[in-house]
This record gives C-alpha cells, sequence and structure tokens, in this order.
C-alpha cells in the first residue's frame, strides 16, 4: 500500500516538475518566432553589413575581403562625408520635431472631436501610406515649381505678385520628409490620446487650472512617451529616407542615404556603403537610447 | 435676504435638436445636499456639466452666491466635482493630486501641506501619500477625488455618479462616508445619481428629473410619500399599477370586464390609474376590514428573504403584494387583497 | 555551323524536369539548331537587362517581342543602370537575376573585374561579321572575347527651339543667352566631365579626363555653369525642362529620343560639332545563366540587321551593324568605321581602370562644382 503511495506520488512530482519546465520554456517557445525573423531578417544582415565595412576596395571589383579601418578614416575625414552627416542629422531632426508637432495636434484634434470626424481624419491620414514615395515625389514636382499648384494657388489668391518656385530647396525636402512621417507618427500619438480619459481634463479645469497650464500639467506628461517614441520613429525614418530630399531638394543637399546608395551603385564600393550605413545604424541606435532615457521614469504609474 | 450658494434661472441646454436640460430653474441653500435623480438621459448629468462649466448653456443663468458664472470657464467657476470614473492624475501621486487643487490657487506650501494632510484625514487614506492612482483600489480612488475637491474647499461640490462604478457594498459604505462628511463638514453639494436608494439616503432635498425638466423637488420623504406626479411615483420605489375603467356599474378593467374591486372613495368616471406599493398590499384576514379590497387569484409566490411576494392576478390587473410570513395559500387559489385610502394614488 | 550539342548542362535538365516542361522532348531532341529553334526553345524564359525609360521600352517593342513572336520563347526585358553588378554578384553563382546584360564601359570594366560575364562563342554569334570594327578597336584586348556590340549613346545637346537658338556646339552651355538656365548630370558626373574634354581639341581622345591633374581644368570649366539645377536622373532632367526651369542641357541620346518624340516643337537636339563622348552598348552572357543556349540566339537576334534597323528607327543610338538603314530622324549618322572614330569619342575601359583608382577625389571635385555652380 504505503509503496504504492509513495510511487504515485513520486510520478506526481516528476509530473508536476515536467509541467513547471513546460511553462518557464513556454514564453520562449511562444517568442521564438518573432525571434527567429529578428535574427535572420535582421540580425545577419547587420551583422555581414559590419563585416562588410572592413573589406577592401581595390581596382573595379566590388570588394576583396580582407580587414582595414580605411573606410571608417575616409568617413570621418572626407568632409563630403562628415558634413552629410551633420546636414541629414540636422535635416532629421528638425523634420522629426516639425513631424511631432503636426502629429501632436492632428491626433489630439482627432481625439478630442466628435467621432463622426475620426474616420474622416484617420482616412487622410492614411492616404500618404498608400502611395509609393517614387509617386509622392511626382506629386512634388507638380506642386513646388514655378508653374505648379502652390505658385498657382499663391497667384490667383493674390498672395505673391509673381510666380514662385520652392523646387530644389531645403524647405522642399523638409516638407517631403515631414510628408512622409507624418502619418507613423499620428497613429502612434492617436493610441496615446486615445489610452487617456478625456475627464482628465475636465478635472484640471475644475480645479482651476487654465488650459495651457493643463496641457504642461496633465496632457504633456501623460503623452511624453508617446512623443518620443512618435520622434524616433519619425528620426528613424527621415535619416534613412532619401529619395525624397535628393529629388526635392538643392543640388547640395547629400545626405547620408544619398551618398549610401551613390557608393553602393554608383561606385560599386560596398565596403565603404556598410561603414556609411553601420555609422548610420549606430546613431540611430544612439538616437534610440536617448529617447528611452527620456522617457518617465515614473512608469510606475503604469503598473 | 441671503443669496442661495446655488441658483438656475430657466437653464437650457440642447445638443442638436434635442433639448437635453429643458427650463431648470432651481435653487440650492448654503450646505445642502441635493441630488439631480433620474433615469439616464433625463439631463440630470446635463445639468451638473452646465453648473461646473463643462458645457455652455443656450439661455438661462446660473449664480453662485447670487454672483452670474455662466459666461465664466470651468477652471474660472468655485465649484469641483468628484467624476465617475474618478478622474484622478496618473502620473502625480495621491498627495500630487490633492496637492493640484490647491497648487492653482496658489496656496502658500505650508498651508498646503496642512489641508493635504487635513483632506486625506478626512478620507481616511493617511499614509497613501505616495501612491500612485494605480495602486489603489476603486473605492480609495474615489476616496482621493473626493479629498482633491474637498481640500479646494469650492462653494459647491459636484457629484456626477461618483459611486457607480463600484460594487454594491463599497456603494453602501461610500455612501455613508460622504453622508458623515456632509454632516461634519456642511459643504453644498449637488450629487447626481441614478439611484433612488443613494439619493434618499443622502440628500437634504432630491430633485426628480425627467427628460430635460425637474418634476419635483422636495425632502427624500416628500418625494417618496407625496410624489407630485406620476413619474415621481412609479420611478421612486415599487409600484403596482392597477388601470382601471370606473363606469356606472362599477370598476372595469381595460377590457371592459367587471373587477371584484371595492374602492372605498368614489372616483370620477372614466379611465384612471390607481397605484400601490407592493409592500402596502395587506392579504386575506388583514384586508378585510381595508376599505379597498380585490379579490384575486394567486399567480406565483416569491421567497425575497424579508417578505414573500405575492403575485395576484384579477381579470386584467396584474398586483404583487408583500407579506411578511407565509398565509397557506397557494397558487390557483384566490384571495382577498386590501389597501388603506392613503396608501393609493391616483392618476388619470 | 548547325551543330548538335549532344547533352545538356546538368543545372538545365534538373530545371526542365523540375518545370516539368511538356515541351522538354523536343527541345532536347533538336537543341541548338537554329533552323529549329523555334521548336527547340518554346516556352523557355530569357531575361535580359536593358537600361532603363525609353530605351528600355525600345528595346521590349523591338527586339523582346518580334524575338518572342519568332521563336515562341518567353524572354523578357527589365531595366537597370547602377545596380546591374552589384545585383549579379549579390546572388548565387549559380542562379543570376538575369541571363543577359547591357553594359557600357565602365559595367563592363567591373562586370569583367568581378568574372561576371561569360565569353562570348563567335561560332553562335555569325552576325558578328557584320559589326562594325571600331567596337573591338575601342577595348582592350582583356575584353574583347566577352560579349557583344549592340550599338552606343552619346551626349547631345538640347536647346528650347522658341529661344532660336542652334544646338551646334558645346560652348552654348557657357553662352550668356542661356546663363541659369543650364542642367547637367550630377550623378553620372563624369559625362558631364567629359563635355569640356570633348571641346579640348588639343588632346586625343578623352585622355585628360583620365588623371586628376589633367582632369582638373575640365572641372574649373565646369565651375563656370551657370546652371539653374543639376539633375541626378532622366526623370529629373524631364521635369526641370518641363517646368523650364532650365532651357539647356546635356542629355543622354535615349532620352533625347523622348524628348524629340514626344515635345518635337519643343526642343531642338543635336550633335554639336565638336563630337559628342558616346559609350557603346555591349550585351554580355552573365555567368551562371540556365539559359545560355538562348542567350546565344538572342544575341545573334540583336544583330539581324532587321532587329537593328527596327530599334534605330525608335532611337537615336548608333548601331552595331555596318548595313542599317538609318531613319530621317537621324541625321549626319555615321557612314564608315572612320566616322565613328571620329565622332564618338568614349570614356575606354582603360579610362576607366585610371578614373576608378582616384574615383572618390573624383567624386569629392565634382560635388564642389556642383556645390559652387548652384544657387
Amino acid at each position: 500500500m504505503t509503496a504504492v503511495a509513495s510511487e504515485s506520488e513520486a510520478t506526481f512530482a516528476a509530473q508536476r516538475q515536467a509541467e513547471l519546465r513546460r511553462r518557464a520554456l513556454a514564453p520562449w517557445i511562444l517568442m521564438l518566432p518573432a525571434l527567429l525573423i529578428v535574427v535572420i531578417f535582421f540580425g545577419l544582415p547587420m551583422l555581414l553589413m559590419a563585416r562588410m565595412s572592413f573589406n577592401l576596395h581595390i581596382d573595379q571589383r566590388l570588394y576583396v575581403p580582407g580587414f582595414t579601418f580605411e573606410h571608417y578614416v575616409n568617413l570621418f575625414s572626407n568632409p563630403l562625408f562628415t558634413n552629410a552627416i551633420w546636414t541629414t542629422v540636422q535635416l532629421s531632426v528638425l523634420a522629426s520635431l516639425a513631424t511631432v508637432f503636426i502629429g501632436y495636434v492632428f491626433a489630439m484634434l482627432v481625439w478630442l472631436k466628435p467621432p463622426r470626424w475620426r474616420l474622416l481624419m484617420i482616412g487622410l491620414a492614411l492616404c500618404p501610406l498608400l502611395i509609393s514615395e517614387i509617386a509622392i515625389i511626382f506629386g512634388w514636382w507638380m506642386f513646388f515649381p514655378k508653374n505648379g499648384l502652390l505658385s498657382f494657388a499663391l497667384l490667383s489668391s493674390g498672395l505673391i505678385s509673381d510666380k514662385i518656385s520652392l523646387m530644389y530647396t531645403e524647405f522642399a525636402a523638409f516638407i517631403g520628409l515631414i510628408y512622409v512621417t507624418l502619418p507613423f507618427c499620428f497613429f502612434i500619438l492617436l493610441s496615446i490620446f486615445d489610452g487617456l480619459d478625456k475627464r482628465l481634463l475636465e478635472a484640471s479645469a475644475d480645479l482651476g487650472a487654465s488650459p495651457v497650464t493643463t496641457f504642461r500639467e496633465v496632457l504633456l506628461p501623460l503623452t511624453w512617451t508617446g512623443i518620443l517614441v512618435a520622434f524616433s520613429q519619425s528620426f528613424i525614418w527621415t535619416i534613412g529616407t532619401y529619395a525624397t530630399p535628393s529629388a526635392l531638394g538643392p543640388d547640395t543637399l547629400w545626405t547620408m542615404g544619398f551618398l549610401i546608395q551613390e557608393q553602393m551603385l554608383g561606385k560599386h564600393n560596398w565596403p565603404m556603403a556598410s561603414a556609411f550605413a553601420a555609422v548610420l545604424v549606430i546613431g540611430v541606435a544612439c538616437v534610440m537610447a536617448i529617447t528611452r532615457s527620456m522617457q518617465s521614469k515614473r512608469t510606475a504609474f503604469h503598473a | 435676504m441671503v443669496a442661495p450658494a446655488l441658483e438656475l434661472r430657466n437653464v437650457v441646454r440642447r445638443f442638436g435638436s434635442v433639448v437635453a436640460v429643458n427650463d431648470v430653474s432651481l435653487s440650492v441653500a448654503r450646505g445642502e445636499f441635493l441630488t439631480l435623480l433620474g433615469p439616464s438621459g433625463s439631463g440630470k448629468t446635463s445639468t451638473l456639466r452646465l453648473i461646473g462649466g463643462f458645457e455652455d448653456l443656450n439661455s438661462g443663468a446660473i449664480l453662485i452666491d447670487g454672483q452670474r458664472i455662466d459666461h465664466l470657464p470651468a477652471y474660472q467657476r468655485d465649484t469641483a466635482t468628484i467624476f465617475q470614473s474618478g478622474a484622478l492624475f496618473p502620473h502625480k501621486t495621491v498627495a500630487e493630486n490633492v496637492a493640484y487643487g490647491l497648487r492653482m490657487r496658489k496656496v502658500a506650501p505650508p498651508d498646503m501641506e496642512r489641508r493635504i494632510a487635513e483632506a486625506l484625514d478626512v478620507v481616511r487614506l493617511r499614509g497613501f501619500e505616495q501612491r500612485y492612482p494605480a495602486q489603489l483600489s476603486g473605492g480609495q480612488k474615489q476616496r482621493v477625488a473626493l479629498a482633491r475637491s474637498l481640500a479646494v474647499r469650492p462653494a459647491i461640490l459636484l457629484f456626477d455618479e461618483p459611486l457607480s462604478a463600484l460594487d454594491l457594498s463599497l456603494r453602501l459604505q461610500l455612501r455613508a462616508e460622504i453622508k458623515r462628511l456632509h454632516d461634519e463638514l456642511r459643504f453644498t453639494a449637488i450629487y447626481v445619481t441614478h439611484d433612488q436608494g443613494e439619493a434618499m439616503a443622502m440628500s437634504s432635498r432630491v430633485a426628480v428629473m425627467n427628460s430635460g425638466r425637474i418634476e419635483q423637488v422636495d425632502a427624500p420623504e416628500k418625494i417618496f410619500h407625496a410624489p407630485a406626479s406620476e413619474f415621481v411615483y412609479t420611478f421612486i420605489g415599487e409600484s403596482c399599477c392597477l388601470p382601471v375603467e370606473v363606469g356606472p356599474s362599477g370598476v372595469a378593467d381595460k377590457s371592459g370586464a367587471l373587477l371584484p374591486l371595492h374602492l372605498g372613495q368614489s372616483q370620477p368616471t372614466g379611465k384612471s390609474r390607481l397605484y400601490v406599493r407592493p409592500s402596502r398590499f395587506r392579504l386575506a384576514a388583514e384586508a378585510a376590514a381595508l376599505p379597498n379590497r380585490l379579490r384575486a387569484r394567486v399567480h406565483f409566490i416569491e421567497f425575497l428573504g424579508d417578505v414573500y411576494r405575492y403575485h395576484l392576478k384579477a381579470g386584467a390587473l396584474e398586483l404583487a403584494a408583500d407579506h411578511p410570513g407565509a398565509i397557506g395559500v397557494k397558487a390557483g387559489e384566490e384571495i382577498d387583497v386590501g389597501w388603506r385610502n392613503e396608501d393609493m394614488s391616483v392618476f388619470r | 555551323m548547325t551543330k548538335t550539342i549532344s547533352g545538356l548542362p546538368t543545372s538545365r535538365r534538373t530545371f526542365l524536369k523540375r518545370a516539368g516542361l511538356a515541351v522538354a522532348m523536343p527541345a532536347i531532341i533538336g537543341r541548338a539548331s537554329v533552323t529549329t529553334a523555334k521548336a527547340a526553345f518554346e516556352g523557355e524564359s530569357l531575361i535580359a537587362v536593358s537600361w532603363s525609360g525609353n530605351y528600355e521600352q525600345v528595346f521590349r517593342e523591338t527586339i523582346i517581342d518580334p524575338f518572342n513572336a519568332k521563336y515562341n520563347t518567353k524572354a523578357e526585358t527589365v531595366g537597370g543602370w547602377d545596380q546591374i553588378v552589384s545585383q549579379i554578384k549579390a546572388a548565387p553563382a549559380d542562379n543570376p537575376p538575369f541571363d543577359v546584360t547591357v553594359a557600357e564601359e565602365y559595367i563592363s570594366s567591373s562586370g569583367l573585374a568581378e568574372n561576371l560575364y561569360v565569353k562570348t562563342d563567335r561560332a553562335k554569334i555569325p552576325n558578328l561579321d557584320a559589326v562594325y570594327p571600331w567596337f573591338y578597336e575601342t577595348r582592350p584586348d582583356k575584353a574583347k572575347d566577352y560579349g557583344i556590340p549592340f550599338g552606343g549613346g552619346t551626349c547631345m545637346l538640347l536647346i528650347r527651339k522658341s529661344l532660336g537658338i542652334a544646338p551646334d556646339s558645346w560652348g552654348l552651355l557657357w553662352d550668356d543667352r542661356l546663363a541659369g538656365k543650364v542642367t547637367a548630370d550630377s550623378a553620372a558626373w563624369w559625362w558631364t566631365l567629359s563635355v569640356p574634354a570633348v571641346m579640348d581639341q588639343t588632346s586625343p581622345g578623352l585622355d585628360e579626363m583620365y588623371d586628376m591633374a589633367t582632369a582638373e581644368p575640365l572641372f574649373q570649366k565646369l565651375d563656370t555653369l551657370k546652371v539653374s539645377k543639376w539633375f541626378k536622373d532622366g526623370a529629373e532632367q524631364a521635369n526641370i525642362l518641363n517646368q523650364e526651369e532650365a532651357d539647356v542641357a546635356m542629355s543622354y541620346s535615349s532620352d533625347a529620343y523622348t524628348f524629340l518624340s514626344q515635345s518635337p516643337d519643343t526642343y531642338s537636339i543635336a550633335v554639336p560639332k565638336e563630337g559628342v563622348s558616346a559609350w557603346a552598348d555591349w550585351y554580355f552572357k552573365v555567368r551562371g545563366t540556365r539559359h545560355s543556349d538562348l542567350a546565344d540566339l538572342f544575341m545573334n537576334y540583336m544583330l539581324e540587321k532587321e532587329t537593328q534597323d527596327r530599334f534605330l528607327s525608335k532611337s537615336l543610338i548608333f548601331m552595331a551593324r555596318k548595313d542599317v538603314t538609318v531613319p530621317a530622324h537621324w541625321s549626319g549618322y555615321p557612314t564608315s568605321n572612320e566616322d565613328y572614330h571620329k565622332m564618338f569619342q568614349i570614356i575606354t575601359m582603360d579610362g576607366w581602370d585610371k578614373i576608378n583608382a582616384n574615383y572618390q577625389a573624383y567624386d569629392d571635385r565634382m560635388k564642389q562644382t556642383v556645390a559652387r555652380t548652384s544657387g
């Protein structure tokens, strides 16, 4: 009797153990597909790219296996490249700030407005995502030049007396970038706003806070994380987008993305392109780290 | 003459073609606890939001202490609201939440500390200062909301169904606590609820609202015992409605069949609706001496704990009568049911 | 000339088996006999890269479609330009993304350096006999065994017709009347750099381009251009001209043909008297192709007189064959090997070797020019 009992107890214990192990393993098994995708489609190419950046570039070949820091040295000694880094970062930061600002106002309006406006506004925000970047560029080409829509509109509204062209200006590149990234910003921020109780604004006003104070004290802190996420998202897009600034900006607007593609395709210099891309990736990672560290330490209130 | 703490004069609020608040006038004395009671869509919450400044009125006037305030934005009104959701700032601690209104009123720091402590004392939440709202239970959140509003010592406290999101026992507990606080602090309160129990238990006066209008404003007892309208009668407490038609040959139900009904007071001929509360019916032998009597058949019997509820039918009439004990009558059998004249309300 | 091949490459056989083609049997029996090729290659696919834009379209209309009609094949063409070499290099060695590719001297050069092309079996491409020797005379020996010459393109001068200025000299790019109305290529800057080299009659060909020291005066000449906007591709050039941001352009022959055919009244386009810089379009069989025999057939077809005539009738390029029929829109078409030497100055593969050795310096210098000449 006792022997049987202890035996079944042992089996039970073993089953329990197995069950606990299974439970410990479950999250890993569930994460596996995502992990595989991340490793295969992002990790490996990144490693290959890093390796490529140290290869040699001699004669007409795309690359020659080897090990050199030459490309990194070139990158930081050639003013063309250093200027491009500076220009690109500047443009991306400014465009991202503007995008976040516009996206924030837009998302806030959608959040505050009655639901009947919502679908229309969301539909509007989706539009840029439905069109390819190239098609959007062609659109701007109809919009910005001297004989374009903008000039025509301003002229016929009497705001200007002579045709103007904003084509091939930093401003056009700036607007182009904002347009490309705005939907992403908007949807990130809208999802943050949708998580907020609108009564908080009333509660704040009720306790004597003016709208400006309510914004500073309530809305801004509660959407701060969204702002940072939207900013880094926008920054990643703007810093990586090369067709738009190159097609809309002035001749001398050489962005990192443009130079990478030039090195890769035009000059057949894969190591140089990789080194440049590696710097871009590291730069983006830094910005991500910075924005993450700026996120509210008081995440406890989400607990 | 002292101006009332709050006065509404012919207030109208329309949403599109819907008149949410229809010509409402109301006067609330200092220290009064007035409840706006009504079903959803009756305009009670809209009225409260008009007072708080979250909605603009279309016409009429709102006065606090004799001063018109309806042109002021919410943040310039001396009111404080306890919202149904609590609406605590999730990124601020309990202490910071309570301090918020004081900061907006530029209360000096030492004074502020004292008032935060007082407010938290009053709602029995000392020791919770550093917690975030997410770390509190539903009842605790509402008490913080209460403390936050009390701390600013507003002219009027506005309660927007603050207990409706809580479960029953917590609701009863907090209801008693708010009542106690009002007895202690004598603040002026406008309390919106659709729960008549809450309204009866807490209020000095109850305003029953229906379709954007106030049907009756009175002490709870008056509302209960002397409803001014059929709506108030049916909305407050349980009632049985007996639709009858008084004719020359007797009292008939709606199908025209004569009823075995004897009324103590003669009623004018024509259709009318007689209302009696289930607790006021007397059955069997107890009914015999009463002026109003009806012979009815027992349909079914429910045991409700304190009482048995006898569901009765007589012709097309259906009624429910409560009796404290079983009386040995089964379903299908006939029984006498009676009631006093003062327990019956007649509307036509 | 007609030769039977006894065996098939394994890869093809497995491919056919895998594809489960019903046509496999006749294909195996009648293989490579050109006379029975219609049956032999039925249903087989072939991907050829041609330049993008108008060139690609004409290539499809005048070569691919008639070829498919004739042989019942499934040949197709895709556009390509600067990414051709990278794409082949990035793909597995036995499964290239395309079977035949176009290449001018730069892509020829870098493709050969990477060993991406297959040697030509002249016996399979009899039409090579009808080609101008100029194509081989302007190539280094190391490259002569690879690919076939098909034709070539040039840099032409385009001027807005309404200005009434005939595009007869490259010097017009510096003309005061056209100041601030110039557009030229800043991406394939070597063609822009070739313009002052063509104008400079003191040294033969484009030799002065190949050394940074002798190229510097050419860059300085470009520094004095009054540019409205540089273009980076054909679409941008078209937009700049359509929007009237520029009135005079250095334009590539295939783009030029588009302007000429679509807006004949808007632009005048010509080969200026100094001659033009040019490139030769060679077509290479890509290493690892699974359609080697069909590629040979296709390349020979490209050199048929009818094919060359068809293509020429819809373009402004020059063809490889000596006996083409010149269309009316091509005034001054060269008629002899000497004419080719006189008219077309190519950036030679040897020249490319020198430029490439110093590529970044050229590129940096060109970007200075762009910076100095823009707004």
